[in-house]
């Protein structure tokens, strides 16, 4: 390993709170730096910046429930992330489709879907919600309370690029009236 | 589609003005353009995911093409990771061809500077140790550069945040020998030298003395912030007075000095303003006599 690799191989396990294989030094004077963190917190924030720019629903909702800049904060540390901001957003919402709160996977899902309608190149895909998604999305865009899961019901949503406004929502009933 | 000029910026005997513009906010576009010469592309930001490959937003390649009789283009990458020990970001050489193929532009330039590391993202950027491997690797793919686009490509130097390593060469041998061995140009900015005054406690006096300003071809102006302790390389305010004071330094002493940018982040703009933006533009012309 050149001096070069070891550096930069240390300063991004530091970066990923990942810890150091080795004893360095620099590495360790960099480990006790405040200007790391700073570092780190700059790197996340860009990442908040964007994501809330992008999926404006999901980041609402995680902000509601406390918890954005560390579910950003996290997904930046736990993986190989993208240096586009784009592509950093949808991966964002890929892995909350495996969140453990199943709104934030809904809606998750749901914006990853319509963003990658909205490029047009996308089959229409099924998100499928135990509430009404239009009333989530129009009390998160008012700050509003948002409905709790409606008993006996479920909604299917269907995104993509095919569909006329990109989604269209159905109640899985015998009406299946549109929303 | 060709869409711009290159002549507007490589024939200008006087510095030509550059400001950043990355999409979407036409009104902003239509009032700085006719106080600008060049415009500034970033390809980071306007580039998007479309399946497996990344390509530059073709609504913001349309917004360039409809001022490209009025302005000329360089391209100021921000992710091609030239100082990665292992390579470079591919999937950023990929967006530079298709942008290559739809803008002429008079030179394009990237930070000398790391941004992945063993094909992972850091998030941010650092600056390269000052050694002679880091040289060897950067002048290497300087080369790969110039054989593979055949225009300029200029290098800037980044401000350091994290504490530095141990360095075989002063902050200006590093930028001269990294010039002369490959063939790029340079380009400084003015207020990363500040953010190493201030981060690295930087002998700006003796950096000045040392430097071979005859490959300095572009300046960079921008306003950061200070942030628990530390001077950030932010481009979200105008410039301060001290900076443009020594951009205007640096421009008496490069002769070869073809083009001044402002920059500023597309996130900053609600904060600064148009008007803002276009009196800085002006306030920057005036002081460097563009």
């Amino acid at each position: 390993m050149t001096p070069l690799e070891r550096e930069q191989r240390g300063i991004l396990a530091l970066l990923k709170g990942r810890g150091l294989a080795s004893r360095d030094p620099y590495l360790e004077r960099i480990s006790n730096s405040p200007r790391l963190e700073i570092l780190r917190e700059i790197a996340v924030r860009w990442r908040m910046y964007q994501v809330e720019a992008q999926c404006r629903y999901t980041s609402r909702l995680l902000k509601r429930q406390q918890r954005f800049e560390q579910v950003v904060g996290q997904h930046f540390i736990s993986n190989a992330t993208s240096p586009f901001l784009e592509t950093f957003t949808l991966d964002f919402l890929r892995a909350l489709g495996a969140d453990a709160d199943v709104l934030v996977r809904e809606l998750a899902s749901s914006e990853l879907a319509i963003l990658i309608a909205h490029e047009g190149k996308q089959e229409a895909v099924e998100i499928h919600w135990d509430r009404n998604p239009d009333l989530v999305f129009s009390a998160l865009e008012i700050h509003g309370p948002v409905p709790l899961p409606s008993a006996g019901e479920h909604f299917i949503l269907r995104v993509g690029s095919e569909i006329r406004g990109l989604v269209e929502c159905v109640r899985e009933s015998a009406t299946a009236a549109p929303q | 589609m060709t869409v711009v000029s290159a002549a507007t910026c490589t024939t200008l005997k006087a510095p030509a003005l550059a400001a950043t513009y990355a999409g979407d906010d036409p009104e902003l576009l239509r009032r700085i353009a006719p106080l600008l010469d060049v415009i500034e592309i970033a390809p980071d930001p306007i580039a998007r995911a479309v399946g497996s490959s990344t390509r530059i937003r073709r609504d913001v390649l349309t917004e360039y093409a409809n001022i490209a009789n009025d302005v000329g283009f360089t391209v100021h990458g921000l992710g091609l990771s030239i100082g990665s020990f292992d390579s470079w970001h591919d999937d950023h050489l990929q967006v530079l061809d298709e942008l290559f193929e739809q803008v002429e532009v008079a030179w394009h330039s990237e930070h000398l500077g790391c941004t992945r590391v063993a094909g992972e993202s850091l998030g941010t950027m650092l600056a390269l140790p000052r050694t002679t491997e880091a040289i060897d690797l950067v002048c290497e793919r300087v080369h790969a550069l110039q054989r593979r686009y055949g225009i300029p490509f200029l290098l800037e130097q980044v401000a350091g945040l994290l504490p530095e390593s141990s360095a075989e060469y002063s902050p200006a041998e590093f930028l001269n020998v990294i010039a002369r061995e490959s063939g790029c140009g340079l380009i400084l900015d003015a207020y990363n030298l500040e953010c190493d005054v201030h981060n690295h406690g930087l002998d700006l006096k003796r950096f000045l003395e040392e430097l071979d300003f005859s490959t300095v071809r572009e300046v960079h102006l921008a306003g950061g912030v200070r942030y628990k302790g530390a001077r950030l390389d932010i481009h979200s305010s105008v410039t301060e007075p001290e900076t443009l004071a020594l951009a205007v330094d640096i421009a008496r002493r490069a002769s070869a000095l073809e083009l001044v940018t402002f920059e500023f982040l597309k996130e900053a703009v609600p904060l600064l303003g148009h008007d803002a933006i276009c009196r800085e533009l002006l306030r920057v012309r005036e002081a460097l006599s563009l």
